[in-house]
């Protein structure tokens, strides 16, 4: 959904900067109908990345709620991690048999 | 080795407290957000009645089908565009409110952090009562978790790239439109020029609004990426911290299991900060992007006066 965004945005700037050629060397009249012609083509292009951008901004509500999913599930892996953690004396006989060893 | 758990568990807590403030910052910004889009819902209504105005008024001068086709077709596009408009705003407001609710899970979260520390801090020491290939496959998940994040805000940068470059092209364009704007001569035309000289002035206020939130959002980016930066030192630090500790549990481990998830444990830690570092990395990139966004904004904003200034004048 996001590339979608991205492909339509692309094709947004490549489509304004054709129109921006086609309205060259052509009369008054032709001028007039061209225009428009270029600017109905415009509004579609616009058209369509506003509603990717909205299809954007649905797919980020999405994540959020992912996010929030995501960071409830922290909280009770810390709180379990809290409850399953008893404290012991610094002078732990293992610890210091490492320490110890390393020294 | 334990002094040095019980100082990382007090440096996550910090720093999940500096997140839990930049969530907050978030909410405000997305509030703000949302508030505007609605505003530019209102005005792209207004906009899609001037277009439609404008259309009634081309139609007569018409002269081919195609021409008339066209004049139909940016009309009906501009009304569709509006009922976008509306429709993206609902979704703002949603996104706002599905932030904030993140924003009360991030302080819950901070919570329990700091009474992890305080524990940490006040035991000095602590033994797990947990299973460590349990933990260890936990670890495996959050890394992968933590990969799949990295992934996506590199694809988001992406995407802020292909906005830059859109801001860009809307600069440009409302820059030739500028130079196109033609003096009315007719009175409908001139009461059309006013209409579209007020929408104007509405969308420039608009644009200023949006480049101010957008240098906002550079800045809780930047507030991020430093957030980032010192949770990649934490996760190193912490790393060097499991070496210690998996000292210790390797004498615990009996089982061959036990023996190779105590191995993991260290490469795991490793890995994290890895990809803790590399997050930090994108935070920075993305901080750069929303900066040059809130400048592109800026230049829009300005450009879209200047619009508005000659539609005023030519109107008159």
């Amino acid at each position: 959904m996001r590339m979608n965004k991205w492909q339509i945005i692309i094709f947004v700037i490549a489509i304004s900067a054709l129109l921006g050629f086609a309205t060259v060397g052509y009369a008054e009249d032709e001028d007039d109908e061209d225009e428009a012609v270029a600017e109905a083509e415009e509004a579609k292009v616009e058209l369509a990345a506003e509603k990717a951008g909205v299809a954007n901004d649905q797919a980020d509500v999405a994540e959020v709620k992912q996010a929030i999913a995501k960071e409830e599930a922290e909280i009770k892996a810390i709180k379990a991690e809290v409850a399953n953690e008893s404290p012991k004396v610094e002078t732990n006989n293992q610890e210091k048999a490492v320490a110890s060893k390393k020294s | 080795m334990l002094q040095k758990r019980a100082e990382i568990e007090k440096e996550k807590a910090t720093t999940a407290k500096l997140e839990a403030e930049i969530a907050k910052k978030e909410v405000v910004v997305e509030n703000k957000k949302a508030a505007l889009e609605e505003k530019k819902a209102t005005v792209a209504v207004e906009e899609a009645k001037v277009v439609a105005k404008e259309a009634v008024q081309k139609k007569s001068e018409t002269k081919t089908s195609t021409h008339e086709k066209a004049v139909t077709e940016k009309a009906e596009a501009a009304k569709e565009k509006a009922e976008v408009a509306k429709e993206k705003a609902v979704v703002a407001k949603e996104k706002a409110e599905v932030v904030e609710k993140k924003a009360e899970v991030i302080e819950k979260k901070a919570v329990a952090q700091s009474e992890k520390a305080v524990k940490a801090e006040q035991a000095k020491a602590v033994e797990s009562k947990g299973d460590v290939i349990v933990e260890v496959q936990k670890e495996k998940a959050k890394v992968a978790t933590e990969k799949a994040a990295v992934e996506k805000d590199k694809a988001d940068v992406a995407i802020d790239k292909a906005e830059i470059a859109k801001e860009v092209a809307e600069v440009k364009k409302i820059e030739t439109e500028t130079k196109k704007v033609a003096t009315p001569k007719t009175t409908t035309e001139k009461v059309v020029a006013k209409e579209k000289a007020k929408v104007e002035v509405k969308k420039a206020v608009i644009a200023t609004e949006d480049a101010a939130i957008s240098k906002q959002e550079a800045e809780v980016a930047k507030t991020k990426a430093a957030l980032e930066g010192k949770k990649a030192e934490t996760a190193k630090k912490e790393a060097e911290v499991v070496k210690k500790e998996v000292e210790v549990l390797k004498e615990k481990a009996k089982t061959t299991d036990e023996i190779i998830a105590v191995g993991e444990k260290v490469q795991i830690a490793e890995e994290k900060a890895a990809v803790a570092g590399e997050k930090a990395e994108v935070a920075k990139e993305k901080a750069a992007v929303a900066e040059k966004m809130a400048e592109v904004k800026e230049e829009k904003a300005e450009v879209q006066k200047e619009k508005a200034e000659e539609e005023e004048k030519k109107a008159e």
